[in-house]
Formats: structure tokens, sequence, C-alpha cells
């Protein structure tokens, strides 16, 4: 049996001449084919120091018994002694511009991050400003060797900065004092602050605390660069975006693509917002800390320039804030709160901009309109009281309606809209076919669930034919108001709105049978993932052109049925109406009604016999709903509508 | 006289030369000096030296293949060489007298 040995100098040592080995050999490289098994043979040997050797030995060095090997050449051995020691390598780089001591410290660093004590010993005791000085040094051009030391303890240094917020807290001045220093750097020719910036928050995940205390400084910092024009906040980074010479040696971190454009790191990292807002659009509570104050939505949804991204990090950011589970059933009241007036906010605000949402130039993309859908969709119960109300909700800050919810056992916020940034913004949520479909699911799901939950109080009502009535009416108004828009958009685009139309009706419901049946009591929010709905939605239309092509009166009775025919579901699955030969005809399975697109697979006759029994219906008590003249209602509303389309 | 495809041939054989020394140079011939059971002992160590073995093996074997195959550019380029001499003396013999 081999006895197990360790002798930590020279594993130390060991580690810094294999890292050095598969370095070297990695960068082994040649454009001769008759080079071409070399090269190979080389990244191979790279990869086995790599994969196996140099994790091996850091796994080693992390044990408790040998920790202390990391300070080959330090002194102290764990803990704040061990942080000290990483300090004052710091500190030879700053005073003394040490390449040595780049070297050592990121070996000791990377060997040392299982060290939270050290860790925390060491970033409290550089300090914010001592972090960012020591990455804007870093960032200093050197000769080559050099810089890729400096690089490679610079991801060091940011990766353990990342995990020391998150597993222990710093000071609360830190990221205040760290980005003041980045700001002062702005237009230092030598020292890069805004890349320094975007290098720090790009593929690093901080703790919400600290991100959302570095985003409020960066936004401090423009709104007091340009006081009298907050939308040129921006330009507090300007002076580095003109900067020319060799650059920051961070910026080789940062992604390039091809073309310069909206999706390349490199291109928008003059800029830090964008890396910040992207960290932001990844962590839904610091969105929601940042975004419920209302001078920083005012300045990030309305007024700051995103011309460098096209609007996508900020929606993004928008969408994780305020759509998904973390603000669905089982969440706190509070998120659930903040996320409705965040959705208003973000709607009004962004939508006051109002043509450059539109324009593709500018922010009109699909990125931005698959987020903006997504948000417009799970707030869906704020669209459908907003258009309620003649007079619109003029507060651009955030506006929310308060709704009894049993769930939580008070009122919840129901997030409302101005109309004319609502009308904006749908125009963006459906200026694509994935947007529309979106829009399409997020409708099937909230009239689904609405008549889920209003059905078994309709009791509560003093007149249950008129409520019902009134509530297929609303939902018909409501439909009315996305497919007008849809329409609209899809002609300025230069699609045909009768494929959009198609979409609309013929798929209708389709996202309702995808999507879980309505459980529990109201929610302000629908949670249900939308996007893979709206893939499926779209994937069906692609394979749709087989179905018979309809005239408008055609579209307009189809929607109108279909609309009625969510009410029928919920009456029937309730016990409201009991026709009992529903059950005979296959229209009704164990006491609940098939959906809609079940209902149309039918054979004509069964589903004309199933159509005259549910509109002739009556209650067991005496509910008895005079259908056949809400359908006309519905289908004389839609045939204008599908008649300007078509 | 020349070819100029021969030129080609002894520069890309130079390129496999150097590459052929970088593998013969590489840090990685050392690091069993570090490697050894004085550093570490245990079953994973080990397979560590084993691999480190057979991977310095390779690279004098890649450097080697690397170097016959400079080897045989050289000899490539000598051949066109002389066979571009040997057209230039053709042409030489057959310009017509004036």
């Amino acid at each position: 049996m081999t006895e197990v040995f360790y002798d930590p100098d020279r594993m130390a040592t060991l580690y810094v001449r294999a890292d050095e080995a598969a370095r070297d050999l990695a960068s082994i490289t040649s454009q001769d084919p008759a080079a071409g098994d070399a090269v190979v043979t080389a990244r191979t040997s790279s990869v086995h120091l790599t994969a196996t050797m140099l994790p091996l030995i850091r796994m080693i060095a992390e044990s408790d018994a040998l920790l202390s090997f990391v300070l080959s050449g330090l002194s102290g051995g764990a803990g704040p002694d061990l942080g000290r020691s990483l300090l004052a390598l710091a500190v030879d780089i700053l005073e003394r511009d040490d390449d040595d001591a780049v070297v050592a410290l990121r070996t000791a660093l990377e060997l040392a991050g299982r060290d939270r004590v050290a860790m925390h010993t060491f970033f409290t005791g550089l300090g914010g400003d001592g972090v960012a000085e020591l990455l804007l040094a870093l960032g200093e051009p050197d000769d080559d060797d050099d810089m890729e030391h400096q690089l490679e303890l610079a991801v060091v240094v940011r990766d353990g900065l990342a995990s020391t917020t998150r597993v222990s807290s710093l000071p609360g001045a830190f990221a205040r004092d760290l980005v003041a220093r980045m700001v002062a750097a702005a237009d230092d020719e030598h020292q890069n602050g805004a890349i320094a910036l975007s290098f720090l928050f790009d593929d690093a995940t901080f703790d919400t605390g600290f991100l959302v205390a570095a985003t409020e400084s960066i936004v401090d910092a423009e709104l007091s660069s340009s006081p009298e024009a907050p939308e040129d906040g921006f330009m507090l980074w300007f002076a580095t975006m003109q900067m020319r010479g060799p650059g920051s040696v961070l910026a080789r971190a940062l992604d390039e693509e091809a073309d310069a454009g909206p999706t390349s790191e490199l291109y928008r990292g003059g800029d830090p917002m964008y890396a910040v807002m992207e960290s932001v659009a990844r962590n839904g509570e610091a969105g929601r800390q940042l975004f419920i104050q209302a001078p920083i939505a005012e300045y990030l949804f309305a007024q700051r320039s995103w011309m460098d991204d096209g609007f996508r990090s900020i929606a993004d950011a928008a969408e994780t804030a305020t759509t998904g589970p973390a603000v669905g059933p089982g969440a706190d009241r509070k998120v659930v709160d903040q996320a409705s007036t965040i959705a208003s906010a973000f709607v009004n605000r962004a939508g006051s901009r109002g043509h450059v949402m539109l324009d593709d130039r500018i922010y009109a993309n699909a990125d931005v309109t698959a987020s903006v859908a997504e948000i417009i969709g799970a707030h869906m119960s704020g669209v459908k009281f907003s258009l309620a109300n003649p007079e619109g909700f003029t507060d651009l800050g955030g506006a929310v309606l308060d709704v009894p919810d049993d769930s939580f056992g008070a009122n919840v916020h129901v997030a409302l809209f101005d109309r004319e940034s609502l009308e904006v913004m749908t125009d963006v949520a459906v200026d694509d076919e994935h947007g529309v479909a979106t829009i399409r699911a997020a409708l099937d799901i909230f009239h689904a669930d609405y008549a889920a939950r209003a059905v078994p109080n309709i009791d509560t009502f003093e007149t249950r034919d008129a409520f019902v009535a009134e509530a297929m009416l609303e939902s018909a108004s409501l439909e009315a108001f996305f497919i007008e828009r849809a329409g609209h958009r899809a002609e300025v685009n230069g699609r045909a709105a009768d494929r959009v139309v198609t979409m609309w009706v013929d798929l209708a419901s389709f996202g309702a049978d995808k999507a879980a049946g309505a459980t529990g009591p109201f929610a302000p929010i629908i949670t249900t993932s939308l996007g893979p709905i709206a893939d499926a939605i779209t994937d069906e239309l692609a394979t749709h052109e087989a179905a018979a092509r309809r005239d408008a009166e055609a579209y307009a009775e189809r929607a109108a049925r279909q609309i009625t025919y969510v009410w029928y579901k919920a009456l029937y699955d309730h016990g409201v109406l009991v026709p009992a030969i529903l059950e005979d005809l296959g229209v009704a399975v164990n006491g609940e009604l098939i959906s809609w697109s079940a209902f149309n697979e039918l054979d004509e006759q069964v589903r004309i016999r199933a159509r005259a029994v549910l509109e002739n219906s009556t209650g067991s008590d005496g509910f008895n709903l005079d259908t056949s003249t809400v359908i006309e209602r519905i289908k004389t509303e839609q045939l204008d509508l599908y008649q300007q389309l078509l | 006289m020349s070819d100029p495809r021969a030129e080609i041939y002894r520069s890309r054989a130079r390129l496999l030369r150097t590459m052929a020394d970088r593998l013969e140079t590489s840090p990685l011939h050392t690091l069993h000096q570090w490697a050894g059971t004085d550093t570490w002992q245990s079953p994973r160590a080990d397979q560590c030296r084993d691999q480190l073995s057979t991977d310095r093996r390779s690279l004098c074997s890649a450097a080697d293949d690397l170097r016959v195959t400079a080897a045989s550019f050289d000899r490539q380029a000598q051949e066109l060489d002389e066979a571009a001499a040997l057209a230039a003396l053709a042409a030489v013999a057959v310009v017509p007298r004036s």
C-alpha cells in the first residue's frame, strides 16, 4: 500500500512549475498542417496538467492539514495571518510595480480561495478603493508576458471578491468606495475605470447587497456628472470610450464578436452600466431593490441612453425583477407588490420614450420584444384593469391597484398602466411573431385562470348571468386591444397581417392547453413560463398552412366562440351548467369540458350540437346565460377588426 | 537558379525544427524534479507521475517526427533547386547561335 505523504513547500513549487508548463504547451500553435500532430500532442499534455495534476494539488492544498503550504515564501499560515500576507503582496504590486508579486499573489489567492477568513481579511484590508486601485494597476499595459500575468491575477481578484461578498459581509461603504475610485479614473489615459468596472461585473456573481450598492453608486455618479440633462449621464464614460492607444489589459477578458455591435461585450465595455445591468438581469432581488426606487427607475427606464446594446440589458433586468417563479405563489407579499409596481413603472416610463422604442435603428429588436412581451403577459391582470378605466392611469412612477387576495389575507398590488405608454410597449411586445405568441399564451392563461377563479364565487354577484356575460365581453375587448396592435405592427414591419390573425384565432387556447390549469386563489402575476408556450405556438403556426383559409367573418365567429368557450368550461367544470349529454357526445370527460383545441378536433356535427346544448343550457339553480346575444356582440366587434387586417 | 517552391519548403522546415526545439525544451521536462516521491506520495500522485512520463515521451516523439519531416522538406527543396538548375542549363544549351 502506498504511503501518503506531502511536502508542502515542494508542492507549492510543483504547482507553479506545472502551471507554467501547462500554459507554455497550450500556447504552441502552427498553421502548417505538417505540425498538426505535434500541436495536438502539446495541447493534450497541457490538458493533462490542467485537468489532473493542478486540481489535485489545489485539492490537497485546501485540506486543513496542508493549507499552510500556500504560504511558501509568505509569512503566516491561515486565517487573518494569511489575509495579511496576501495584502502585503498586493501592496508590493501597487507601490513597487513588482511583477513577481503579481504571479505570487495569483497563485496564493487561487490556493487560499477556500479560506474565508483570509479572503475577508485581504479584501477588507485592501478596502473598496484598494481593490479598485489594484484592478486599475493591473489594467495598465506592459510587455506581453507581464500583461498575461496581470490579467490572470485580475480574474482571480474579481472572482475572489465576488465569492467573498456571497459568504461574508464587507463594510457598507466598500462598494461605494470601489465605484468612486473607478469613476475618478474615468478620464485617465493609462488606467481605465470604465473597462475595469465592466470587467468586474462581467461573468461574476456578486451578493445582492454589493450589486445594489455598486449600481446605486454608478447611477449617482452618472446623474451627478450631468445634473441638468440626466439623459447625458452615460457621457461620464465618454472620455474612456474615445481613448486611443493600447487600452486596458482588462478589456482582453471581454468577449469580442466578429461584428462590433450590441452583443459584443468589448464593444460596450467602455460604458460599464451594460455589464452591471447584465448582472442585475441575473438577480431579480437586486433588480427589485433598485427599480423600486423611483429616481433610479426614472433614470434607467426613461432617461438614460442604452444605444450600445439596443435596450437589451435594461429590459432583461426589468423582466427578471417582475416575472418568474420568484414573484409567484409562495413569494413574500412585499416581493409581489414590488414586482407589480416595477412592471408598471417600466411600461409607463420606457413607453414614455415613444417612437424610439419602435425604431429598429435604436431599441426595436427581438430580445427587447421578448422581454416586454413577458412583462406585459405576466401582468395581464393589470392590463385588463388599466384598459377598463377610461381615465387611464397617468402616474408613470408605478401605479398599482389594491386587489383583495385570499392567499395573503390582504390586498395585493396589481400593476396599472398609462394608456399611451401601454400602447407603445404593447407595440414593442407584438413586434414579431414570437412576441405575439407570448401575448396569446398569456391571454389564454389569464382568461382560463380568471374564469376558473370567478365561477366558484359568482353567487356573490346579484346578477350572475349578467356578470358572466359582462366578463365575456371584457375578455373580448382585451383580445381586441392586442390583436389590433399586433396586426398593425405586422403591416408596419411588412409581414402579412393575416398570418398574425391566423395565429391569434386558430391557435387560441393552445397556450392554455400547454399550461397547467388554474389553481389556488387570485394571483396578480402570471408566473407560468410563457417562452416555451410561445415557442410551441410559433412551431404550430409553421405547420398550420394546411388549415382552410377563412374570411373575416369566419375568423370573428371562431374568435367569439373561443372566448365564450373558456367560460362554458369554467361553468361546467364547477357544476353551474351540467347538461349530461355532453359526456355522451365526448365533449365532457370526468365532469370537465374538454379543451378548446380538443373540441375543435371533434366532428363538425358533434360540435354544432354541443354548442347548441351549451348556449341553451340552464343551470340547476336557475342560472340562465343568453350567450347567443353575447356571441353576436363579440363577433360584430371582432369582425370590424379582422376586416381591417385581412 | 532556385525554384521558388524550394524556399517555401526550407521555411517550413525551419519552423518545424523551431517547434521541435520548443517541445524538447518545454518546462514539462523539468517537472519530474519536483514531482518525485520526496514531494508527494499517494496513488493519485503515482498516476500523475506516470502521466508525466508518458507525456514527456510523447513530446520527444513528436519532436523527432517534426525533425524527420523537416529533413524531408529540405530534401524536396534540394531536389527542386537541382531540377531548376538543370532546366536553366538546358535553356542555355538550346539558345541558337547568331
